[in-house]
């Protein structure tokens, strides 16, 4: 396994994700319906809107999943970050930085993932959105295009979350 | 979670309009309630509306024999304007040398539009004027669509991302499109030369139009046009 070196701007980003004020926070309604979309429309057991915090990420919405965070160093998000573009891998088994993987290797058996970075306005990667199944996958670009389409539907709704909770939540 | 809801029943449905289809359309199957649910990829032969989906059988001769009538199928179709998710039944399957089935018309339809427009790329003149910054500076048109354009610096970007930003067209490409040659935009992200690339490259600049005039958006067209016709 190679876990997902930092960001160059890490701290940046960070003070990103924190400045959202929607860490630990409770699910959000349209967050939950635009997973659910990834999910149904793109096939996927599993969607995620997951925030990459500074030792964990932790899944501010989720479908098809009980677990709500897991460790940094053993998510593919934390390498989806480092991206412009999204992550693709469609056999995590036969991959070099995930096939010993603890999420591959036991639950909840990640094999293939797709995960669209959360860039906000400023640059800033603060997570992805991602779907997950339990068998190896090539997605279509017509999948991967959809996946960006919600992706900046997911980008739009933290900003407005940020100005709807601010600071003082 | 109940991942296993109906697909259509758990989101917001419409009544399925055949102008969603086109005969050749790639089409994403899964059977519905078998223990694999395995995924089939299949071609629409054509419609009758209200009536019926004639469908290719997959390819897959030993996924094709396994198939049968009164199936529930899940299917997804992307037909370039939107993703669509929508049930329905096999009433009929026609075997070799055939080879289609007949699947009952969808009644409802859940979609979701593919609103990524239409990026060419290009390599134009502009000038960019950053509000409050002063001077315009020379900047290259990279990429183009209605929404927006990415921009080559010649240096360090002046402006931050979510700054206004003017950009003026060069008047030699401008002219030959007949239209304005100007107009107001917000940076919408930079990314430094050092990004994961290799050294040497320059500073690129997202900008997205706030307000495209009819009279600008005929001239992005236009230079839309002129660009996939060299490429």
């Amino acid at each position: 396994m190679i876990p997902a070196p930092l960001p160059p701007d890490e701290d940046r980003r960070h003070a990103a994700l924190s400045a959202l004020h929607v860490l630990d926070s409770k699910s959000d309604p349209e967050l939950d319906a635009l997973v659910e979309r990834a999910a149904r429309l793109l096939d996927a057991p599993i969607a995620l809107v997951s925030l990459v915090d500074a030792d964990r990420q932790w899944f501010l919405s989720r479908y098809g999943l009980d677990a709500s965070e897991t460790p940094r160093d053993v998510s593919f998000c934390g390498h989806a970050i480092l991206r412009d573009g999204a992550l693709v891998v469609p056999d995590a088994t036969r991959d070099e930085r995930f096939h010993d993987n603890p999420l591959v290797t036991g639950g909840p058996r990640v094999v293939s993932y797709a995960g669209a970075p959360l860039t906000l306005p400023d640059g800033s990667a603060v997570g992805t959105l991602c779907v997950i199944d339990h068998g190896p996958r090539q997605h279509s670009a017509d999948e991967i295009e959809l996946l960006y389409v919600l992706r900046d539907a997911v980008v739009d709704r933290l900003v407005a979350l940020a100005a709807e909770r601010g600071p003082a939540r | 979670m109940n991942a296993t809801a109906s697909a259509c029943a758990s989101l917001s449905a419409h009544g399925f309009d055949a102008a969603a289809l086109s005969v050749g359309l790639r089409l994403l199957m899964k059977v519905k309630g078998t223990a694999s649910e395995a995924r089939l990829e299949s071609v629409l032969l054509g419609w009758e509306p209200a009536r019926a989906l004639f469908v290719r059988l997959p390819l897959d001769g030993i996924v094709s024999a396994r198939l049968s009538e009164g199936e529930l199928v899940e299917i997804r179709l992307f037909n370039g304007r939107e993703a669509v998710l929508l049930e329905a039944s096999i009433e009929r399957i026609h075997r070799s040398p055939l080879d289609y089935m007949v699947v009952s018309f969808p009644e409802k339809a859940f979609t979701t539009p593919m609103k990524v427009p239409e990026r060419v790329a290009v390599n134009l003149p502009a000038r960019l004027r950053i509000e409050d910054a002063g001077g315009d500076v020379d900047v290259r048109l990279r990429d183009l669509c209605l929404r927006g354009t990415l921009l080559e610096l010649s240096g360090p970007p002046l402006g931050r991302v979510g700054d206004r930003v003017r950009l003026t067209l060069d008047p030699v490409w401008a002219n030959v499109a007949s239209g304005a040659a100007s107009v107001q935009a917000t940076i919408k992200h930079l990314r430094a030369p050092h990004d994961g690339e290799q050294g040497g490259r320059p500073w690129m600049m997202g900008v997205v139009f706030d307000t495209l005039e009819a009279g600008m958006a005929r001239t992005i067209e236009a230079a839309m046009t002129m660009a996939r016709g060299s490429a």
